[in-house]
């Protein structure tokens, strides 16, 4: 690169000084730059390179980042879909409402599953088997208060 | 700013006599044939190149605003896709980015001056050619720095009067001087097409400076 002595027209003493001459106002002509257009120059070149390098580590990280989010979508989405996590999330909604004390024991034997709008069925639930076994209301004729 | 306005600054007839007397200012600069080194970093190497590279630029083009656009983007192009290069083949493609850009713009020049002539705009209302802005002269050393723009803008009148092809081979070979495998790495042709092209527009150029003997 650079070797300039392989030009052919230096064989040609003419066409040398012709050569030479013109370098030599290229040089003066490049030396000579307006600072104006020097700073602009020197700008460009800045923003080539700082250009250049967030868009390499970006095209290097885009991939992993979003690899990293699709990977944690998936362990979410197959974490909820798990029968036993979705009872007990509904256990702990169920558990979560107000009960009384007595009434625990006996309710959770009696409840295999219980939904968050069930639970005034299930806080009356003493009620209803006393209702039950009543006889009286069980076999109560129709329009018995004539 | 626009430093070589040569058609403002000197008649096209007057162009040849005024490069002698500028050239005279100019002669006495050592030879530019020294080879220059590799840089080490791509940041050394577009600092290195930017200066030349935009008179290159603005030689073929004309225009100083384009000439800085052609440039930046070479340089963008360059960090971009050829970074990872060795340091040996950037001035090459660096060289052959900035070409292609350069033939880019005078080709859409070519279709936008087309334009303009044939809906009548490049004129003003009285069919006068538009005025371009020159830069004063802001220099520490005023009539050197005049006899060395006008022997630059002679030189640059002379270059843009060549045909395409003669006028890249001569910017990369000579100006630039680039070898002849760098030069036509950069012009995508052969050393053969550097040599024929190199010696067409050195029979062309001997003639308009003639007067540089």
């Amino acid at each position: 690169m650079n070797n300039l002595p392989d030009n052919t027209f230096n064989g040609l003493q003419g066409d040398a000084e012709v050569e030479s001459r013109a370098r030599a106002v290229f040089r003066t002509a490049c030396e000579n730059v307006d600072s104006y257009h020097a700073l602009r120059l020197g700008l460009a070149r800045r923003k080539a390179l700082n250009a250049a390098a967030p868009h390499s580590s970006t095209r290097l990280w885009a991939p992993i980042a979003g690899g990293a989010m699709a990977c944690c979508a998936l362990a979410i989405g197959v974490a909820l879909m798990r029968p036993d996590v979705r009872i007990a999330t509904t256990m702990n909604v169920a558990s979560s409402a107000p009960i009384a004390a007595g009434q625990v024991d006996d309710a959770s034997d009696d409840l295999p599953e219980v939904a968050s709008t069930q639970m005034e069925m299930v806080q009356d639930l003493d009620f209803y088997r006393w209702l039950a076994a009543q006889p009286s209301v069980a076999s109560a004729p129709r329009g018995g208060n004539r | 700013m626009r430093e070589t306005t040569d058609a403002e600054t000197i008649p096209a007839s007057g162009v040849v006599m005024n490069a002698v007397a500028a050239l005279e200012a100019v002669a006495a600069a050592p030879a530019a044939d020294a080879v220059r080194p590799i840089a080490a970093t791509l940041e050394a190497f577009l600092a290195s190149v930017e200066r030349r590279a935009w008179r290159v630029a603005e030689i073929a083009l004309h225009d100083p605003e384009e000439a800085m656009d052609a440039v930046q983007d070479a340089m963008l192009r360059l960090v971009r896709h050829y970074a990872g290069k060795p340091a040996e083949e950037w001035p090459p493609l660096f060289w052959g980015i900035l070409r292609r850009r350069i033939t880019d713009l005078q080709r859409r020049r070519t279709v936008r001056n087309r334009v303009l002539v044939w809906t009548g705009r490049a004129t003003n209302d009285d069919n006068e050619e538009l005025p371009a802005w020159e830069a004063p002269d802001l220099g520490p050393d005023p009539p050197r720095a005049l006899a060395s723009r006008q022997a630059h803008a002679a030189m640059s009148k002379a270059i843009r009067a060549l045909p395409r092809r003669q006028q890249q081979a001569f910017l990369l070979r000579v100006l630039e001087g680039l070898d002849v495998a760098d030069t036509a790495k950069a012009m995508g042709c052969s050393a053969g097409s550097v040599k024929t092209h190199l010696s067409r527009a050195m029979d062309a150029l001997r003639t308009q400076l003639e007067d540089w003997r």
